[in-house]
């Protein structure tokens, strides 16, 4: 064990901490700060407002509810009006729909010009009109955006969970012949998953987005894996150190000890990836936290999933399904890494390994749940991943017995004798 | 020249340029099968149905008929009543851009270019060429978003690969106390670089070659595909969110426009080199060298994405190799959503800009190395 705590440290000398950094740093900027972006901002008003409702009303909404929801909406729209009258009245915009109005009349051949000269009269638009660019500067400037979409989001939730609603009771599986040649065990694993259907308050504003609002970390983790795990090996055996290393017996045991390093700085990377990946996501500014106990049947998905599984569930299969990943792929880096002589061939060799591993990423695990199959869909990826990670051993092991420094071996096994 | 020629030989004999090389042909002509094996039969039956009148089968009636419509209305729908400076502002209002005085000058001072090359286009019959119809099949997303956006990326990273190789052969095999001991010998990290560029430079040659030869021979009728005019009405494509036609800076031939993207790309492959031999002044080993330029490079797109700016730090933060990567379908024309980048001739001055930039630096660092221990 000591060994091996000596072999994580060869993996992280400072310049390779600084790099990971580094890298952490850039692809939270690029991508990562904004992963959960459809749960904040203007956009993710529809969201926000679930949450209040569900906490108000529960997990669904009975018609009491929906007429206290309704009359919340005049309010609302009253509210708007409020602001639109004290940031615009000065140019004669009294209200949300005085402002839509000047704005689709811009067009003198439509019809929202001939409404707005029968409403304000000619004079009346002639003065509105070159006042246009100043009222869109305040109507997408703060706080006014935020009440627009605020109040966009009331309207447009109230129309999905009714849609959501009608849908549901609609569906069922007989109509659907997306599963008409699947097994008995699907059909009935479907069958049970569907009875349990129902629109929960935040059913209308997720769906099965997850895999790409994570891709971007996952990417990051093998990565860093890449980073971490393939200079080590290329070093050693650059330097000549794997030629001092394999003339004793216990020497020739430290390959193993490397190797089992790698894995455990594939599980660490893993672990602290995810730790911030939650805590951007879930309790950054979407705070989508909310989502973790719903399930994922009950949300914006085109056909039942035959696995009955919450967010949260999903979340941590994607989890395990990268970590699965990322172990398999550090497996391949140290082969390569030992494999190689220099360090660009190395690098190289990562290069279609990440590509592939991000495109396998997006592909399936997006449609994970929605695979059919019985357990298939689960089993094959740890399957690969295995037997990927056992050809690298083989690998390794070969350039250890003989491939890479056979003289260096021989001899010693001369000696031993 | 002798170094230069012993230099070259060491790429040539390095098994991982022929790897690189092969690697990113494949890659690009599976991108062109892939991308083309739907829109080949479109426009194979648009070509027979333009040869003989006649519709050649049921399966591509829709195509045919779009084609004649495009044909009679893409003049009219994209230039009759087309003003960039209206668009342009139509855009600003829609994302309420506020740049800066200065900033706002520069871009209204291009748009005024672009409205003059309007009215060039429409006098001079460009914008009446016979062409596939656009917004059917997006053969220029298609060649230059797609194809040639890999292209740079893919020979970025081979040049990086070789001139870290180059840079740094000496330490690898153990001969930089021999070699760097002289005065002649220190010099000859110019001949790697020449080595360098130049080997970029035919890796960039032949995977152009081998990728635009496969997508010219697997289009039909590549020829007429080569003559038609960039800005023609009928070649107008969705460009991101609002369609709209191809003003290109200068009078264009899809063949001209063709040649001018290749010229651009080795430009940008041999930017990359030359940015790694700069970097490998301040690395220990290929592996830290190659690091440190995607580094670099990755950093220039995050600046380019995520901080814009609204003034002239925003013309500062695109004209990167980066930056100009990132646009390829826009090059040598104007383009309103990033109007930072809509200039005559930026992606040429950020090539030759940045290349003089990496021999500027290249002399203090030279002057650094001619005296660093070698130990």
């Amino acid at each position: 064990m000591k060994v091996i705590g000596w072999e994580i440290r060869r993996y992280l000398p400072p310049m390779t901490l600084l790099l990971c950094g580094a890298l952490v740093l850039l692809i939270y900027l690029a991508y990562g700060k904004d992963c959960n972006s459809r749960y904040r901002d203007g956009y993710g008003q529809s969201y926000r407002l679930s949450v209040e409702y569900q906490k108000r009303y529960g997990d669904s909404i009975d018609a009491a509810e929906w007429e206290d929801i309704k009359a919340r909406q005049t309010e609302e729209r009253a509210a708007l009006d409020e602001m639109f009258e004290s940031a615009m009245g000065q140019y004669g915009i009294h209200s949300k729909n005085d402002f839509d109005l000047l704005r689709e009349a811009e067009e003198q051949d439509s019809e929202a010009y001939a409404e707005a000269l029968r409403v304000w009269g000619e004079d009346g638009l002639a003065e509105r009109l070159p006042h246009l660019k100043e009222c869109m500067t305040l109507a997408w400037s703060e706080p006014l955006v935020s009440a627009i979409f605020h109040e966009q989001g009331v309207r447009s939730s109230i129309r999905q969970w009714e849609a959501a609603e009608e849908a549901r009771q609609s569906f069922s599986v007989s109509q659907s012949d997306w599963y008409a040649g699947e097994s008995d065990f699907v059909k009935a694993r479907l069958k049970a998953s569907l009875d349990k259907r129902e629109t929960a308050v935040c059913s209308v504003v997720y769906s099965l987005t997850f895999p790409s609002d994570y891709l971007p970390w996952n990417v990051l983790i093998c990565l860093l894996c890449a980073v971490v795990i393939l200079p080590l090996p290329v070093c050693n055996t650059v330097t000549g150190v794997n030629q001092l290393q394999f003339c004793s017996r216990t020497g020739r045991k430290i390959r193993q000890k490397q190797f089992v390093a790698a894995l455990f700085l594939t599980a660490a990377v893993n672990v602290l990836t995810d730790a911030l990946f939650g805590a951007v996501y879930f309790f950054g500014a979407g705070n989508t936290r909310h989502l973790l106990g719903n399930r994922l049947n009950a949300g914006e998905w085109d056909h039942p999933l035959w696995l009955d599984l919450t967010y949260g569930q999903f979340v941590w299969l994607c989890f395990a399904v990268t970590l699965l990943f990322s172990l398999a792929l550090s497996c391949v880096f140290f082969a390569v890494a030992c494999g190689s002589r220099h360090y660009l061939t190395a690098i190289a060799a990562a290069i279609p390994l990440l590509m592939t591993e991000g495109f396998v990423f997006r592909r399936e695990v997006q449609f994970l749940p929605l695979r059919t199959g019985s357990a298939a869909g689960f089993f094959l990826l740890p399957a690969v991943g295995l037997t990927v990670a056992a050809i690298s051993v083989l690998l390794w092991r070969h350039s250890v017995k003989g491939g890479t420094i056979p003289a260096a071996y021989a001899a010693q096994e001369v000696r031993d004798k | 020249m002798m170094f230069f020629k012993n230099e070259i030989r060491k790429i040539l004999r390095f098994p991982l340029f022929w790897v690189m090389i092969a690697v990113c042909a494949g890659l690009n002509l599976f991108v062109i099968a892939d991308s083309m094996s739907y829109e080949r039969v479109g426009i194979q039956a648009v070509n027979d149905y333009v040869r003989t009148g006649n519709v050649p089968s049921y399966d591509v009636y829709n195509v045919c008929v779009n084609y004649d419509e495009v044909k009679e209305s893409a003049y009219d729908q994209y230039y009759k009543d087309f003003d960039i400076l209206a668009f342009k502002a139509d855009i600003e209002k829609m994302f309420v851009t506020q740049s800066s005085a200065a900033a706002q000058k520069l871009i209204d001072r291009n748009y005024q270019k672009a409205a003059a090359r309007v009215d060039e286009i429409r006098q001079d019959g460009e914008a009446y060429d016979h062409y596939y119809p656009g917004v059917t099949f997006s053969l220029h997303e298609m060649l230059y978003g797609d194809l040639f956006t890999l292209l740079l990326f893919e020979l970025a990273v081979t040049a990086c690969f070789m001139t870290a190789y180059l840079m740094k052969y000496e330490e690898f095999h153990d001969t930089h106390q021999n070699v760097y001991a002289t005065k002649i010998g220190r010099g000859i990290v110019f001949s790697k670089a020449a080595a360098s560029v130049a080997a970029s430079a035919l890796a960039a040659v032949i995977v152009i070659t081998a990728s635009v030869t496969c997508f010219l021979v697997i289009l039909p009728q590549s020829w007429t595909f080569l003559q038609s005019s960039v800005s023609a009405a009928m070649a107008t494509e969705d460009r991101s969110m609002v369609r709209y036609p191809f003003i290109t800076w200068t009078r264009m031939s899809q063949l001209g426009y063709l040649l001018r993207a290749c010229a651009v790309t080795v430009g940008y492959t041999v930017t990359a080199s030359l940015v790694t031999f700069v970097l490998s002044f301040v690395s220990k080993n290929a592996y830290v060298n190659a690091v440190l330029t995607a580094m670099l490079y990755f950093a220039l797109f995050v600046a380019a994405v995520v901080f814009p700016g609204s003034n002239l730090c925003g013309f500062v933060l695109m004209f990167t190799p980066t930056a100009g990567m990132l646009n390829v379908s826009d090059w040598f024309m104007e383009y309103v959503f990033t109007p930072y980048v809509s200039y005559p001739g930026y992606e040429t001055w950020v090539c030759i800009v940045w290349q003089l930039l990496a021999l500027a630096v290249t002399l203090p660092l030279w002057r650094y190395f001619r005296k660093a221990g070698i130990h």
